[in-house]
């Protein structure tokens, strides 16, 4: 019971962080329509931005996480601007071929910065575990809980709120009905990818400090984003978060029950199953896309 | 009296809340040419979708030749002998024309995996079949010197002709045809009037749905007039030219003053 | 013109004749090898239409078969229960490849149907990394990450001298080039029949497909076990050529691989994938100690890219146009 207890905080954690990933990959595929195969790089590339301010400029921890986040939106909006402007009026598997030339890129590019070894993100939080009766908590993931929670919070008024927001629903909704209204549907697309690329690269920077930032790292959170995407129902918001969650939570529960060795591999099986069983998703989009 | 090729018997449409058809019942007799009418929203093209597979009705049934194919899947339907056409995208791109016709000659022939791996001689001959009753029907309908032009090239009017034989090809029972006039110019839609009126003459059943009134009133048998997902009436044209409630549907379109017009 | 085809592949065969470096060949077996990769995934992505990305699974599965046939295993399956199998002749690997990866292609097949667009890209991408995952962890029957070493070469009965193991440079590659001749052939004939005329009506327009009678899921079905039947070919050849095989074959850079090749050399053609595999098969080989492997990859991403957006039907058909003639 007490280990029970135990993974569901852990999944918490876990989950809070996937939910941003699946928030991201999510928005950009409702808004866009494209499926996002560089999300996992701009994760990546959170974590290494992370690492590169922390540990070789001697940045201040929390600012480097800020910064890096930034610069996953920076990413973002030039990788639309190159890549996505001119393939507006593409069939969605050419769009998809760039997006993955453009992984190919990333990725390569990051193994060539960083080499091909893993990197260990200081941070300035006790080693020494918080223990609330039978679980114990590193602080450094409490702060990772916290912080993703607020920040799903800040997206969801920002989305609710605030006139860019609203603009990005509208065209979630009906892409055709909102440039007709005056969205400016250009600006709109930019905004959604460059935002969905910030929150990929705010969980990179987040998770990187847990667990290590390592050069493979973005395919295998890739693959977890897609999976965390399908499981909530594509283009499905709500169903992104709790998709998130769901993930952290089997991932926590099956690798301490079940495998350790193969913990990563259930969100695969997951989608897969998913997939074949309820294609919708958990969370019903409003319609069925691709 | 026989039974009708084609029935639709109560049929419901209710897509997301919006009711696209309350309750459609019509019959389409063998030999006759029907056509389906009605203005624009009135749920012509969701019907033909539904009775050809594309979609589930909520309720209601469509039976052919007598037997139930509600709910069956587009290629299931066809191969009973009921094929449509379609307004828009009604070709294969990135073929020639020949190449479509011989696609759309895909359930006459039988040749699979091992015919194709091994080229028996039965497969050949299977082969020269098609290849035969494709140059037939790009003969046919007038496409014949077009056979090696990529499909997408072919004018406007030469494509829709072609839309036309890809649904009559493998000589189908049951013709539907969704808007074959749409888009063509006097003369071609007489062309299309007449390919056609051929086409029943070899023996096919045919049901279209229309927007040229004066095509409409010239070559049907019997026509069926719908309005907000309702038959309001059917009859031959003469009587429906001068079906009050017809009017009142159609009241201030100038399809109904062309459909007089042309009388 | 008619000629060129034959004359090329001449031209290959003659190439251990003419000029054996043993680097070379080397260099064009591993390169033919992806190129029948290559030629099976373009009846799916090319002909057929669907953008498979877990084409390396069907490589992959074809890679352990062939080897686990010709090393034999011994594993439990539960219950007590156990499977052994001794070590077979080469041949029986190779069958067996085309058995289990067209298996595999079957069910991937049947699940096509259910899920289109979007979401059956991200399934066949999962596909692979499950597999990989499998080969990672089932360590008593593909030796995890250890890998499955000393793998036999192929072994073929020859007029004349019995059963002889192709150990030879030229030999192996006179095996692959045939196998590779075979694949083109076979796709040839799918792609010129009824069967093919299917699959392409199925890619250029589903909806116009169904309403002549064409039945989507059997096609689907009998694209992708045609397509993954070919791939685990290779697999087997790459098996038995390399002579290891570790989880790493599922790796999604091997199915990216062959994507490239058939983008490039132009989807939907039978030259295609040749070209495409011949160019990106022998480039990582011009550019070896020129360029680190990850800037190599930066190029392959940045040429993908670019011929998708400015060449999108690829270069067999470009060249063909410049030539004159319809693809």
């Amino acid at each position: 019971m007490d280990q029970a207890l135990q993974h569901l905080v852990n999944g918490t954690v876990l989950g809070g962080t996937y939910a941003l990933l699946g928030i991201g990959l999510t928005l950009v595929f409702g808004v866009m329509r494209v499926v996002n195969f560089t999300h996992g790089e701009l994760y990546a590339f959170g974590a290494y931005v992370t690492y590169g301010l922390v540990s070789l400029a001697g940045v201040n921890f929390f600012l480097s996480l800020l910064l890096a986040t930034l610069a996953g939106v920076a990413l973002g909006a030039v990788l639309e601007l190159l890549l996505l402007r001119r393939m507006r009026k593409a069939d969605i598997d050419s769009v998809m071929l760039v997006m993955i030339g453009a992984m190919l890129v990333l990725q390569n590019m990051e193994m060539f910065v960083w080499g091909g070894v893993a990197k260990l993100i200081p941070n300035p939080f006790d080693g020494s575990p918080l223990v609330f009766g039978p679980v114990s908590v590193l602080p450094l993931r409490l702060f990772v809980l916290v912080v993703s929670c607020l920040m799903l919070l800040g997206f969801w008024l920002a989305l609710e709120r605030t006139r860019a927001g609203m603009a990005m629903r509208a065209t979630f909704q009906d892409p055709e009905t909102a440039a007709l209204m005056g969205v400016r549907v250009g600006w709109v697309n930019t905004a959604t990818f460059a935002l969905g690329s910030g929150l990929a690269a705010a969980s990179g920077a987040l998770l990187g400090p847990v667990f290590m930032a390592a050069p493979t790292m973005g395919d295998l959170v890739g693959l977890k984003a897609f999976a965390i995407v399908i499981l909530g129902g594509l283009g499905s918001l709500p169903g992104a978060a709790l998709g998130g969650f769901a993930l952290g939570f089997v991932e926590e529960f099956a690798g301490g029950y079940l495998s350790t060795e193969y913990r990563d591999s259930f969100g695969f099986l997951l989608i897969i199953a998913v997939l074949i069983l309820r294609p919708q998703g958990l969370v019903p989009a409003k319609e069925r896309i691709g | 009296m026989t039974a009708p090729l084609l029935e639709v018997r109560d049929l419901a449409v209710h897509i997301g809340g919006l009711v696209a058809i309350a309750e459609m019942s019509f019959r389409v007799p063998e030999g006759q040419i029907v056509s389906l009418i009605g203005p624009n929203g009135a749920g012509k093209t969701t019907a033909f979708n539904v009775i050809t597979g594309y979609m589930r009705p909520t309720a209601g049934r469509v039976l052919f030749a007598g037997q139930d194919i509600t709910g069956l899947p587009p290629e299931r339907i066809a191969a009973r002998g009921l094929v449509r056409s379609f307004q828009r995208t009604s070709v294969f791109t990135g073929c020639t024309v020949l190449e479509n016709a011989l696609m759309a000659l895909h359930g006459t022939g039988r040749a699979g995996l091992l015919g194709a791996l091994l080229r028996s001689p039965a497969q050949r001959r299977e082969e020269a079949r098609l290849r035969a009753e494709a140059q037939a029907m790009l003969d046919f309908v007038g496409l014949a010197q077009r056979a090696d032009t990529p499909a997408e090239v072919l004018a406007y009017g030469e494509q829709r002709r072609l839309g036309i034989a890809l649904a009559a090809i493998a000589g189908p029972r049951l013709l539907l045809l969704d808007e074959p006039a749409a888009g063509l110019n006097p003369s071609e839609t007489q062309e299309a009037m007449e390919l056609i009126l051929r086409l029943r003459a070899r023996g096919m059943t045919v049901l279209l749905v229309e927007h040229d009134m004066a095509m409409v009133m010239r070559m049907s048998d019997s026509i069926a007039v719908l309005n907000q997902g309702r038959i309001i009436a059917t009859g031959a044209p003469a009587e429906i030219r001068h079906h009050p409630e017809v009017i009142r549907a159609y009241l201030g379109s100038g399809h109904w003053e062309a459909a007089h017009a042309a009388a | 013109m008619k000629f060129a085809p034959y004359a090329f592949v001449a031209a290959l065969a003659a190439v251990p004749l003419v000029l054996p470096s043993p680097y070379l060949l080397a260099v064009l077996t591993l390169a033919g090898i992806f190129v029948i990769g290559a030629i099976s995934l373009n009846l799916l992505l090319g002909y057929t239409g669907q953008l498979s990305l877990g084409h390396g699974a069907f490589f992959g599965l074809g890679a352990y078969a062939s080897a686990l046939t010709a090393l034999g295993f011994d594993i439990g399956i539960g219950f007590g229960l156990r499977i052994q199998v001794n070590p077979q002749p080469v041949w029986l690997g190779f069958i067996a490849a085309i058995v289990v990866a067209g298996g595999f292609g079957w069910l991937l097949g049947r699940l096509a149907f259910r899920v289109r667009g979007a979401y059956f890209v991200i399934i066949t991408i999962c596909f692979a990394q499950v597999l990989r995952m499998v080969a990672l962890n089932w360590v008593e029957l593909t030796q995890g990450p250890m890998a499955l070493i000393s793998i036999p070469p192929v072994s073929l009965w020859l007029p004349g001298q019995g059963v002889v193991p192709l150990v030879s440079k030229a030999q192996t590659y006179w095996l692959v080039l045939a196998v590779g001749v075979l694949a083109f052939l076979l796709v040839r004939q799918i792609v010129e029949s009824r069967i093919g005329r299917a699959l392409v009506a199925l890619r250029s327009n589903e909806a116009l497909a169904r309403s002549v009678g064409i039945r989507v899921t059997h096609y689907l079905v009998v694209a992708t076990v045609a397509s993954a039947g070919i791939a685990g070919a290779a697999g087997s050849l790459y098996a038995h050529y390399v002579r290891i095989v570790d989880p790493d074959v599922f790796l999604f850079i091997y199915t990216v691989t062959m994507v490239i090749m058939v983008i490039t050399g132009g989807k939907g053609t039978l030259w295609g994938p040749v070209v495409g595999g011949l160019i990106f098969g022998l480039i990582p080989d011009l550019l070896r100690g020129r360029a680190a492997p990850e800037l190599q990859w930066v190029l392959y991403g940045t040429a993908m890219i670019l011929f998708v957006m400015f060449l999108p039907r690829g270069i067999v058909p470009a060249v063909q146009g410049l030539l004159g003639r319809r693809t």
